[in-house]
């Protein structure tokens, strides 16, 4: 928790500190303006824009699966609720596109509440096996309700009206900006208190009076909402939408892999994540079809052995070797360990990180 | 003195074990109350009901009149009743400081009106003996100092009664009687506090009155010295000497 300070005559939130805001403000400033300078191919920019969404998605998965440390299996439902909500919108009633993700969105946060309200109180593994379901009944239902979702046929949407591919650099943008800003705000302020220690010990949180049902509903609405509008930006990018590819099991998956990869419960290692993701889809499966899933396979094996916190986790050490020194808490990202590790693992993440 | 949480004939049962049977007690303000018996007695189920982690079977608690059984854990402490654990449950992950900010935080919401956080925290670890260890892992500290960090987790929700489970249990005789210091301390300013213990010069120092559980009945209630020699309470701790009476041995 950071102090409370007066900077200037600008009194900031505690959670945010001036530091981090500049570097936040020029790194938005350099991405934005980087097309317009740098001779990007239009693939290539367009890739890019490509992953700024995934990064939001992945970042919004972690909201649930990192800081609170519940696993959803299914969060492609929500994806593809949101892309086809907001495709049926613009095709329907015209409505600018914008406004098309965001009632997706919202679509898809409301649903998300619908079937995980009931179930986040199940723990751990048992959350995660009925996630697994409520994927894939969507995905069934999706495909089954050819009348809204086109059935396997899919629904294509107009070229004309919205913003063009190229554009969708700057969208994408921004759908990044606004998840890092929740990423931030979620894990730095009060409510992140509430978050860790729901996924440390939700009884002995409810004990201190968290209440664990609204946060994890409210952080599951979030999470939903969010990968729902880039489920309307999906389907704009494409202009072409089907259940089978928007609710798939693989889709999923993907957003798991690419906040694991990058780093699991820390605050942005799902941007990192979303990269690699990006990385291996556009340019490994083209051409070495048959080994992306293997590649998958190893990168999670080396990650549960050695780093933990994948690439965040690693970034921190090399930080550690220049002398950085982190605060004790910074294993409190990692995953949730059940109160009989308690003792030990954090007695061994003591040893690993503890400050001077 | 008025009677500030008020058990009217608590039960609870699990299928057809009766945990705490009929069991009637109260605190008054500023009160320490002693909750003895031998082991499997009951006490700590009567903690869960009285905290509102679980619902009673039947009968309930209030607290200034109020009922606070039956609802929720968080929803006790936010009305002001909050319990420490038999075993310690830190939040591992976290500081000994943000352990007591989420105390504090998500405590009794009168009570975190208007207050620096960081401020009330930090003043709470300066009570409890921790101060220096703010920005430490739980796993860093002894066991009587995660004992105290539970306690202080549990005063930064500003709770009313504090109900404490076996607090004292395991600590060496210096930190023993620091603890019991720490726990009249507590009371002076102002809280009262239900206390599980067996450790019984821990529990006739501090207790205004006792009252005695076994097998989830209250077998005994009065000061620590008339609880201490009621033979029902005797022989609840070591048993009844058959021989005593005449009668013919065959069983303990």
């Amino acid at each position: 928790m950071t102090a409370a300070g007066v900077r200037g005559r600008i009194r900031l939130p505690p959670w945010i500190s001036a530091k981090v805001l500049i570097g936040f403000a020029v790194a938005v400033l350099a991405l934005w303006t980087a097309p317009l300078v740098l001779p990007l191919g239009d693939y290539t920019h367009n890739i890019i824009g490509l992953t700024f969404m995934f990064m939001a998605a992945a970042l919004a998965w972690n909201w649930l699966g990192g800081f609170v440390g519940q696993i959803s299996f299914g969060h492609s439902a929500m994806f593809g609720v949101g892309g086809f909500v907001a495709a049926r919108l613009m095709l329907a009633f015209g409505l600018p596109t914008v406004l098309g993700w965001l009632a997706g969105g919202l679509v898809a946060g409301g649903y998300a509440l619908l079937w995980g309200h009931p179930t986040l109180r199940l723990r751990g593994p048992y959350f995660s096996i009925a996630t697994i379901g409520v994927g894939e009944a969507t995905r069934l239902i999706a495909t089954y309700w050819s009348d809204f979702t086109g059935g396997s046929s899919g629904l294509s949407l107009p070229l004309s009206g919205g913003p063009t591919k190229y554009q969708l650099y700057w969208y994408g943008l921004y759908l990044l900006v606004a998840a890092v800003v929740i990423s931030y705000w979620l894990r730095r302020s009060r409510i992140g208190l509430a978050l860790l220690a729901i996924k440390e010990d939700v009884e002995a949180a409810a004990d201190v009076g968290v209440n664990p049902t609204r946060y994890q509903d409210f952080v599951l609405f979030l999470s939903g909402t969010m990968v729902g509008v880039c489920g309307g930006f999906y389907a704009s990018y494409q202009a072409f939408i089907d259940p089978q590819d928007m609710f798939s099991f693989d889709r999923s998956i993907s957003f798991i892999l690419m906040a694991v990869i990058g780093g699991i419960g820390t605050v942005l290692g799902a941007t990192g994540g979303a990269v690699v993701f990006v990385i291996i889809q556009e340019f490994l499966l083209a051409n070495y079809s048959q080994l992306y899933l293997g590649l998958y396979g190893i990168l999670l094996i080396l990650i549960i052995l050695f780093e933990p916190l994948g690439l965040a986790g690693l970034l921190l050490r090399l930080r550690k070797l220049t002398g950085y020194r982190p605060r004790a808490d910074v294993g409190a990202g990692g995953p949730a360990s059940t109160t009989a590790d308690t003792e030990t693992e954090s007695v061994a993440a003591t040893a690993d990180r503890s400050p001077p | 003195m008025t009677a500030l949480l008020v058990g009217e004939a608590v039960s609870r049962h699990f299928g057809g074990l009766r945990a705490v049977d009929n069991v009637d007690f109260h605190v008054d303000e500023a009160e320490i109350l002693g909750l003895i018996g031998p082991n499997g007695a009951g006490k700590t189920t009567l903690f869960s009901v009285a905290a509102g982690s679980i619902p009673p079977t039947s009968g309930r608690v209030l607290l200034a009149g109020s009922p606070v059984s039956g609802k929720s854990a968080h929803r006790s402490v936010h009305l002001g009743v909050c319990r420490t654990h038999q075993i310690v449950r830190p939040f591992a992950r976290l500081t000994v400081l943000d352990n007591v900010l989420v105390g504090f935080h998500y405590g009794r919401p009168a009570n975190g009106r208007h207050r620096d956080p960081r401020g009330v925290a930090l003043e709470i670890l300066e009570f409890i003996g921790l101060a220096g260890d703010a920005h430490r892992l739980p796993g860093e500290l002894t066991l009587a100092g995660r004992k105290r960090l539970e306690v202080a987790r549990a005063l930064a929700t500003g709770p009313r009664v504090l109900l404490l489970d076996e607090v004292v249990a395991g600590l060496n005789p210096a930190e023993a009687t620091r603890f019991v210091e720490l726990i009249r301390q507590i009371r002076e300013r102002g809280t009262s506090i239900i206390m599980i213990e067996h450790v019984m010069h821990a529990v006739m120092a501090l207790s205004d009155r006792v009252i005695v559980l076994d097998h989830g009945r209250k077998i005994a209630e009065g000061t620590p010295a008339e609880v201490v020699n009621d033979p029902l309470v005797i022989e609840a701790y070591l048993g009844r000497d058959e021989n005593a009476a005449g009668e013919e041995p065959g069983h303990a």
